[in-house]
């Protein structure tokens, strides 16, 4: 008797739960104080393991500590990072759907293939990393810095084989942009990766690479490779490695990692998640993770995060046009 | 280097030989042999799927439990390859080939048998050559450029001749449909889509596992679903005598061992070829030398042998780059890698020279990670035969539900699901028409390696059609390739 009394009182309650949910449905704007309520997802659209995963894991742990929800990753790989930024892209936007986005999926797929959405289709929260991309010979390589290198390419165009993680990847498209600036022609070599690419430069396939800074770094230190130009405003601590800025080229780039949520999340929601981030981001268990794996901690609010993702993409628009791998 | 060789390894032992790591080996191992069992789940998928949970595990807890994954799931493939005719995962495929021919004839423990000690003795072997030659083998897989991976792939072509059966006009045409499969996608070059018809799931190209679980599994159930209702005539009879095959066998094949651990390892040393490669090679190898080729394919211990060995000699194989040069051998090892970074270490040059330590334990925990698998494989094989006592159609049904469930599960992709049924329907059709599958799978693995390869070294010679042959290691392998055609050949 107890228990049909119980059982009514727990229907009355889901009743009245739902009656409130769709109230609130219509005043969610309001509600967003109390966000989040459930489980967040946070969808990696790489494989588990690779470097969007590891940069992700980290944080995903300590910013459901900090909202008391667990925050959920999700692997959706496929389609270098399209089919996972196109579901988010889709996905509600209130909150509970998040993207771990980066420079690939969001400034250069939509304009190379028809992917099914572009930046405007998401909201940037906050950029979480930024790892410069790093300009790399061998150690026994006549090239001591980057003036010696241009100069070199200026005289014999297309010599000198780069090596990039793949075509149509940020380290091409920016390398294309950089060389189309001071007019100079090396030929791309795209491989599988960025390990790929730097096994090729230590064996002597290929004179230099463009990769990010991190897959670089170690053999710098060993000795066996010199990165000639890192394309960070400054110097950085992972690495002894000049910039391209300090030699005098003006190229500055980086592979971010970073929180984007559907165009249509609410503002409260965006900057409620911000401010979770930005404790993520600050608490040293979460840095410490990631300068273990050479992932480079760089903080950028809703605005700041949003300008650098609409300035990038129409740049390298625009370098994907010039070099013919625009989408037609 | 040597003294410090001898000085760290007592004290890895001492490590490793803790209880804490010991449980976590066997709790790897078991691990590994499930998903590498699992048509569809791969240890590649298992070392992704647990490396969160090493991050904060201390080193070598992290690195017994995930050798132990490695291993278990490099071996395990052959489980259902012997008895359901479907290779857990891709390097496997080769012991389909004379695996479950010997189950069919009653002997599918003796099979399990001779894959778990085949696999044992690759394992262990490679982690001593990883111990003793790694900084020669790491020079070596340097010398790889463009031309040499595109020879190594050509070379791997010639596999196909001997995996074709009756006819070898099919298993070309076989062959070429694999690799007209395998540039479906991405162009690796140009970087743009290509055969995807607008489809945004095709422009990852069409996925390995999806694509080995349906032509391997789906066909083959599809095959026995035409068996249900007629009396069998090859009932299965699954009593286990032994499953430790006799030592004497492999003194008997001591030169096949030999020669197939060697391929392993080195092919596994080679930065983007892994185990699926080496299998076919070893296998291919095998039958060529052999004084009795005509049998292999009918069920004969020498090709269970032969793949198996070397597929898990890829195993230290592949750790030999990720170690001395800091670039992962295979798919496997590229994940390792967020795994040691996460725990302070950067694998590379120095780590040899300042850590010598943590690659001593490492070959401890290899080389236990092997006992625990030698020791759970042999349980298991006198056991394991006994799921071919559940009748047709029970099996089937459960083996499909697992293939599409396993489909899904290596990029949570529905797409991928649905491959699984449509490459196994098409493979259904192609085996009824005389079409051997293995040589399908073969084209969908070295499409995508030669097409590349043979793109960047042409690119990085302005056209040049010579690259190919400019360099020793190129142009002996191109030429190696032909002698072995000659000599396939000559003996049929």
């Amino acid at each position: 008797m107890k228990n049909i009394k119980s059982n009514k009182s727990i229907g009355r309650m889901l009743a009245g739960g739902v009656l409130f949910a769709m109230l609130a449905g219509y005043g969610s704007q309001s509600l967003a104080a109390d966000f989040p309520t459930r489980p967040i997802n946070l969808i990696v659209p790489y494989a588990a393991g690779g470097s969007s995963d590891l940069s992700a894991r980290p944080y995903a742990e300590e910013l459901g500590n900090i909202l008391k929800q667990p925050v959920v990753v999700m692997n959706k790989p496929g389609a270098g990072g399209a089919i996972g930024a196109a579901e988010v892209a889709r996905a509600k936007g209130n909150g509970y759907t998040l993207l771990n986005a980066s420079i690939g999926n969001i400034t250069i797929a939509p304009y190379t293939s028809n992917v099914g959405y572009d930046h405007t289709a998401l909201r940037a929260v906050a950029q979480m990393t930024d790892i410069p991309l790093a300009l790399t010979v061998k150690a026994d390589s006549s090239f001591k810095n980057l003036k010696e290198f241009v100069e070199y390419a200026k005289k014999n165009p297309g010599k000198i084989r780069y090596g990039s993680p793949g075509a149509g990847n940020i380290q091409h498209v920016t390398t294309e942009g950089w060389m189309k600036d001071i007019g100079i022609k090396l030929t791309h070599m795209p491989f599988a990766g960025a390990n790929p690419a730097i096994a090729a430069l230590l064996g002597g396939h290929v004179e230099a690479t463009v990769t990010g800074v991190t897959e670089a770094a170690p053999h710098h230190k060993s000795g066996a490779l010199r990165i000639l130009g890192i394309t960070s405003p400054a110097r950085i601590d992972m690495v002894d490695a000049p910039t391209f800025k300090e030699q005098g080229y003006d190229l500055q780039a980086g592979v971010w990692y970073g929180v984007m949520a559907p165009a249509s999340t609410p503002d409260d929601v965006v900057n409620a998640l911000a401010a979770a981030l930005k404790k993520t981001y600050d608490s040293p268990k979460v840095q410490s993770a990631w300068k273990k794996l050479f992932l480079i901690p760089s903080y950028l609010g809703p605005a700041e995060f949003g300008a650098r993702v609409k300035k990038e993409a129409a740049v390298n628009e625009q370098v994907l046009k010039d070099i013919g791998l625009h989408k037609k | 280097m040597e003294f410090q060789t001898f000085q760290a390894i007592p004290e890895a032992f001492l490590q490793v030989m803790s209880l804490t790591c010991l449980a976590w080996i066997a709790i790897g191992t078991i691990v590994g042999i499930l998903f590498g069992a699992a048509p569809g789940l791969t240890a590649t998928t298992a070392v992704a799927l647990f490396t969160p949970i090493t991050f904060y595990m201390p080193l070598n807890v992290s690195l017994s439990f995930l050798m132990g994954v490695y291993c278990g799931g490099f071996y395990a493939g052959s489980i259902p390859a012997i008895l359901i005719n479907t290779p857990g995962a891709p390097g496997n495929a080769a012991t389909v080939m004379d695996g479950y021919p010997m189950a069919k004839k009653g002997r599918a423990g003796e099979a399990l048998g001779h894959s778990i000690v085949a696999s044992w003795l690759g394992g262990t072997a490679s982690a001593f050559a990883l111990l003793i030659f790694a900084p020669l083998i790491a020079s070596m897989a340097l010398q790889f450029g463009a031309p040499e991976y595109f020879a190594v792939a050509v070379m791997g072509l010639v596999c196909i001749a001997g995996v074709s059966g009756k006819c070898l006009a099919k298993g070309v045409a076989g062959a070429a449909i694999g690799m007209v499969l395998g540039t479906v996608g991405m162009d690796p070059i140009d970087g743009l889509p290509r055969f995807t018809f607008g489809n945004l799931n095709l422009m990852g190209g069409i996925a390995l596992i999806p694509a080995l679980v349906g032509l391997f599994a789906i066909t083959e159930v599809l095959a026995k679903a035409e068996m249900i209702g007629v009396s069998t005539g090859e009932e299965i009879i699954c009593q286990v005598k032994r499953a430790l095959p006799p030592l004497k066998d492999y003194i008997t094949y001591k030169y096949l061992l030999i020669k197939s651990i060697v391929i392993g390892i080195v092919v596994g040393a080679i930065p983007g070829t892994g185990p699926t490669i080496a299998s076919w090679m070893s296998y291919n190898e095998a039958k060529r030398t052999s004084k009795h080729p005509e049998l292999f394919g009918t069920g004969i211990p020498e090709g269970i042998i032969a793949s198996e060995s070397s597929n898990n000699a890829v195993t230290g194989g592949a750790l030999i780059p990720l170690l001395t040069l800091g670039v992962p051998g295979d798919t496997v090892t590229a994940v390792l890698l967020g795994a040691l970074m996460i725990q302070g270490i950067t694998p590379g040059p120095m780590l040899m020279v300042e850590h010598y330590d943590i690659v001593a334990q490492l070959l401890i925990i290899l080389l236990v990670a092997n006992m625990v698998m030698l020791a759970m494989g042999l349980l298991g094989s006198k056991y394991f035969p006994y799921i071919l006592k559940i009748p047709f159609q029970v099996l089937m049904p459960i083996v499909a539900v697992l293939c599409i469930t396993g489909g899904y599960a290596v990029n949570t992709s529905f797409f991928d699901a649905m491959m699984v049924v449509v490459l196994g329907s098409c493979g259904y059709l192609l085996v009824k028409l005389g079409f051997p599958v293995a040589p399908i799978v073969l084209g969908l693995i070295l499409g995508p390696i030669i097409e590349p390869n043979m793109r960047r070294a042409l690119v990085g010679e302005d056209l040049n059609p010579l690259v190919f042959i400019s360099t020793p290691i190129s142009a002996g392998l191109i030429l190696l390739s032909f002698v072995l055609l000659y000599f396939m050949k000559r003996r049929g």
